[in-house]
Formats: C-alpha cells, structure tokens, sequence
C-alpha cells in the first residue's frame, strides 16, 4: 500500500514528467521514491503508462486518419481491400510491422521537419522554342559521362545520355549533368536518367556531388530521395538495404517506405549516415560510411563553400546542451576566464520549454552563444566558427541567418563575419564582420542577408575561409543571449 | 505453445507479428524509464534493430515480451552511457526493478489500457478536444494555449486535471 504523503510527492513528480520539465535533480528524488518500493513502482508506471498511452493513441489516430487521406488521394499505399489483402497477406505482415516501427519515427520527424521544413523550388528552366523536329540527339542528352576506369556497359552509350535505362556491369563511370552536378558509379548499377534534374538509382553504389546552383536537383532509389544543393553525399541501394552517407553540406533526405505508403523527412549533415532496411526501418544514428564509397568520390572543389550542420540540428538535444554543434567549433574568450560555469554555448530546443525561445526557422532547435558582464566590470562571452572551404578571389559571397531572441533575456549584440584562416590556427584575417545587423526582439526572430565583395587580387585567395559568430557581452551586468539559425553561405552567379 | 519455426519465411512472419502486436507495449515501458520523448523514440528505434537482428536468438515459444524488456533496459543504460548528462533516467539498479515490475503489472496495465479507451469516450467534449489538441504530433503547450487564448499554466492545470479524471475512471473501470 503506498503511504499518502508518499503519493502526494510521487503525483508531483510524475506531473512534471508529463509536463516534460523533470530535471536531474527530481528525477534523483523520484528514484528515492520508488527505489525498492513495490507499491510505489506500480504507481508510477500506471500513471506514466496512462500519459503515454494518450499520446500514443492519438498519434495512431492521427496517422490513421493521414493514411485514410492518402489512400483517398490514390497515394501508393497498401491495398486495402479484403481481396487483395488475402493475394498479398505474405506483404501484409511486413507493413504492419514496419508501420508500427516506424510510425514513432514517422511522427517524430514529422514534429520536427513540419515546422521550418524548407522547400526547394525546382529551378525554372528556360523554355526554348525549338520545334520537336529540329531537336538533336544532342539537346535531347541530359548527361555526358565526363570519366570512365575499366566501365563496362550491358549496353554501351553511345555519345551523350537520354533519358533511359542503363546498366553499368563493372567498372566506374561519372556523369555530368547540364545542371553541372556530378553522379560517380561503381558496377554493377542500375539506373536511369528520367530527366535533367533527376538521377534515379536501382541498385548499386555512386557518389553526388551537387553544386549550390543546382537547386532542385534529385537522386532517388526506391526508398530515399535526396534533393539539397551544394552537397556530396553517397547512396548505396543493395537488395536488402540503402545506405547513405554525407561528406559535405546538409541534406534533406525523403524516405518512402513501400508499405507505410508515407514519406518521412531527415536532415543529415556531414559525417552523419543513414540507412533504411527494405521493410521501410530507419536508423539514422550511424556514421556515414565513407568506405562503402572510397574511391569513387572526385576531388571536392573547395571554392565552394558548404556550410555543414546550418540548421544546428545536431547534437540533438532535449532542453539544452553545452556541446559544440556538430561542424562548428566553441571557443570561449577571454581562455582565462572560460569557466563553465560563467558562460556556454552551444544547441537549445525551440519553443516548447516555455522558456521563450522562438520556434526554429530550420529544423527543431537553435545555436545558442552566450555574453557575460560581470559586477565588477570583466566579461566573458563565446564565439563559434566553421571552415566552409577556400577564399575565391574577385566574387561575391552571400551569407544568411536567422537570429533570434529569447524573452527574459537583454537584447545581445552579436558578430558574423567571414575570416581567412587556415586549418591549424582557425579564422585569423578578418575579411568583413557585420556588428548586430539585425536585432530581434524578445521572443522573436530576424533574417540577415549580408553580402561580401571578395577582390580579385585578394592575398587570401585559398587560405581556407571562416564563418564565424560571436556574442558581445553588454555594459551592464548580466547574462545575454543570441540564437543562431539556418546558416547558408554561397557564391552569387552573375 | 508455439510450434517450432519450419522456414525462415515462417519465422520471418512470426517475427513481423510480434513486432506489430508488442511495439505500442515496448514503446510504454521504454518512456517510463525515459523521461523524454524524443529519448523514448529514439531507443524505441534503436531496440526495434536490435531485435530485428537478434530474433535468431529468440527462443521460440519463450516469453517475447521479456526478452523485448530486457534487451529495452539494457538499451537505455547503453543510450544514457552515450548521451551521459544530456539524458535523464534511472540508476541501472532502478531499471532493472522496474523492468521486473513492468513484467509483473503487465496484465492489469493492459487492462487499464483498455479501460482507457472507455474512458476517453466518457470526458466532456471541451476536454476531449483539449487532449486531442495537446497530445497530436507536434503539439506544444505553450502555442495550444496561444490558440485557445489562455495561458500555458492553465493548461497544465486543465490536463492534470483531465488526467486525475481517466485514471479515476480507469481504477472504477477496473473494479467493476
């Protein structure tokens, strides 16, 4: 039997667990609680199991009632009549199963990417007026292959590829396309050139690379689809699995699984991996792995810059963490008085804690950077950076972010800047720094689109480039606090 | 008792089928040792593969349901080994009694899950429409509260509230 006052501390507890706001030190006590208590042991998962059957009732309900409208819209989803289940019931089990196992996921992403989900529009290509007739063999290519080691064809190209199937048996082949995206392939591989923005992969193993003004650009197999410019990833599509790893930039990848019949959204950014069984299961917390691509990854051309983690995703976080974003570097100034507990930085959840951080424009949570001015006039604050490739002499550079505010913190003043540098001693010449461009009010967020005019006869041309950001602390004692979103940094085309 | 597995095909199906049928029950006992969410959700993922790839070693005709648990508990300590402080749980050794009490409670939790469903039928519509708008996907407190013109501490309250009415509700439920 559970002693009431007992009950009345558990009951207090277990409402902050369900309010998601239990910290480390309740759940310390809450463990003094039901530790070697039976009675107790029984009435918390009774409690909990009620909070957490709600949530997973309603998100089956709410995943139902997606699927009833997707199969209403003619979606590919399972039959669903008595009839085709009966001649498919060997399929049927597998999309329970993988409907079970990935409707968590399936929510989950779908908390996280319907929010600040970025769309990228397919590029709007010029239409030329040319008659069908007049059309050559060569305007109808949509890629050449531009590098061949030991490749050999079930069907040799002849010239330029069209759309079409194509098998390579052995050998490596890259491809160019219009768009100047690059797709490298290891036979044997299956694939097909459908048209000048989509590569579709049916089985083998290639690596993309995909430059910032191909927008719109997709490789797909038949369970993921990658479209972001300015990346380098690799895709492996083997019977039983597909593989993908990034090298550069971050990547949206659409996973479609053949029996849920629904799409779910990943960001992955550089090192991160991804791999998807062919039951529709997703694990996504593993390392890209790069060796299942060795040797088929081209030269990177450093002079374009990809900016990796921008959406400061990763580490994922639950409240807060201190840890460097992945991609980035920390750094607290001045070093002497870089004590923890004076100051931090690092990746916050948006909106949720009710503790006033705005919604992330990209993704689920914030880069954060902290300034402290203490009483008797010292300050601390924290800067981050991230090489992003090599300073390219006489173009212009746009960089963009959204910067936000937390209610109940002063208004920081912050830096962005692009720095020249190298890889062992970090951004060192400051190329032009933006002090406060914008400055949002509490609560809220701001877009900063700066632009930098690099000249041509620069003494930085191919010292690695820096984009940093600081926090500046301010005059009067006190904490303060700039948020950093959805980093992108690219070369404007005339 | 079950019949020992003749054809991978077989076994595969077996394996499918108890995925489906104890996935929303390992999805419970695991947000009972994490706290978060987001934690739950990924170690549900992470015990989903793990399985997957061990089901070899599932003694057909065992309980499913312990070795799901035992393999849930043994993946939190590992997540928590890796997140360290970022991710708050339970000492192993509190793992390991609430396993065993999550295994013993296992028959009157799923009867309380069911009495659940009863009991979700009987609130007023004005909470109803609130646990629905609170619990959806992507909910959040403090923008549901915006919505409805109230503050985030009033719903808090209201869902307490709401709470205290379906568990007394599903104790009545089960005394009957």
């Amino acid at each position: 039997m559970l002693e009431a006052s007992k009950q009345v501390l558990l009951d207090q507890l277990i409402d902050a667990y369900c309010e998601e706001r239990l910290d480390a030190s309740q759940m310390e006590r809450l463990e003094g609680l039901l530790i070697n208590d039976p009675a107790a042991q029984s009435y918390y998962l009774a409690r909990v199991d009620l909070h957490n059957s709600l949530r997973w009732r309603i998100n089956s309900e709410t995943t139902r009632r997606a699927l009833g409208e997707l199969k209403k819209a003619g979606v590919g989803v399972p039959p669903s009549d008595q009839r085709k289940r009966e001649v498919v019931s060997l399929r049927w089990w597998p999309w329970a199963a993988a409907a079970a196992i990935a409707l968590f996921v399936f929510l989950s992403q779908w908390r996280n990417s319907d929010r600040g989900k970025e769309t990228i529009p397919p590029v709007a290509r010029s239409g030329h007026p040319v008659d069908n007739e007049q059309k050559t063999a060569v305007e109808d290519s949509l890629a050449e292959i531009i590098e061949s080691r030991g490749a050999v064809w079930a069907k040799k190209p002849d010239g330029p590829l069209s759309a079409g199937k194509f098998h390579l048996q052995a050998g490596m082949a890259r491809l160019r396309f219009k768009n100047g995206s690059t797709v490298s392939l290891r036979g044997p591989a299956s694939f097909e050139l459908r048209d000048s923005d989509s590569f579709y992969l049916h089985e083998g193993t290639l690596t993309a690379f995909v430059p910032p003004q191909a927008q719109g650009f997709a490789v797909s197999t038949p369970s993921v689809r990658v479209t972001e410019a300015g990346t380098e990833y690799g895709l492996h599509r083997g019977a039983n699995i597909t593989k993908l790893a990034v090298f550069r930039g971050e990547i949206e990848a659409e996973v479609d699984s053949d029996y849920l019949g629904l799409k779910q959204t990943f960001r992955l950014t550089r090192n991160d991996g991804m791999a998807v069984d062919h039951y529709g299961a997703v694990t996504t917390s593993i390392i890209g792995d790069h060796h299942c691509f060795a040797g088929l990854r081209q030269a990177p051309d450093l002079h374009i810059p990809q900016v990796a983690n921008g959406s400061f995703e990763y580490p994922k976080t639950d409240r807060f963490t201190s840890m460097a974003p992945a991609g980035w570097e920390l750094l607290a100034h001045p070093v002497a008085n870089a004590d923890l507990m004076d100051v931090s930085a690092g990746t916050i959840l948006a909106g949720e804690n009710g503790e006033g951080v705005p919604a992330a424009p990209l993704g689920r949570q914030w880069a954060y950077l902290n300034a402290r001015t203490f009483a008797d006039g010292r300050s601390v604050y924290t800067s981050m950076h991230q090489s992003v490739g090599l300073v390219v002499a006489g173009v212009t550079y746009e960089l963009k972010a959204m910067v936000g505010r937390q209610k109940g913190l002063a208004e920081c003043e912050y830096e962005i800047g692009l720095y020249a540098g190298s890889r062992s001693d970090g951004p060192v010449s400051r190329l032009q720094v933006w002090r406060s461009p914008a400055l949002p009010p509490a609560g809220k967020a701001l877009p900063v689109c700066l632009t930098y005019h690099s000249p041509l006869h620069t003494p930085y041309r191919d010292d690695e480039l820096f984009i940093v950001i600081r926090a500046i602390p301010g005059d009067k004692p006190g904490v303060r606090r700039i948020l950093i979103d959805d980093v992108r940094l690219s070369i404007l085309r005339p | 008792m079950m019949e020992p597995f003749e054809a991978d095909e077989t076994r595969l199906e077996q394996c499918l089928e108890l995925f489906a049928r104890y996935q929303q029950r390992l999805y419970l006992f695991i947000a009972a040792m994490l706290p978060s969410p987001a934690d739950a959700e990924e170690v549900l993922q992470e015990v989903n593969i793990v399985v997957w790839k061990k089901f070899e070693q599932f003694e057909p005709g065992s309980d499913f349901l312990s070795w799901v648990y035992r393999i849930a508990t043994l993946q939190v300590r590992e997540y928590k080994r890796r997140r360290g402080r970022e991710t708050l749980s339970f000492s192993p050794e509190m793992l390991d009694q609430l396993m065993a009490r999550a295994l013993r409670d296992e028959t009157v939790l799923e009867r309380r899950r069911e009495a659940l469903q009863k009991c979700l039928e009987k609130l007023s519509p004005a909470d109803k429409q609130l646990v629905d708008r609170c619990y959806a996907p992507g909910a959040k407190i403090p923008e549901v509260a915006e919505q409805l013109k109230r503050t985030a501490t009033s719903v808090y309250r209201s869902l307490r509230r709401i709470r205290q009415i379906l568990t007394e509700c599903v104790n009545g439920e089960l005394a009957k």
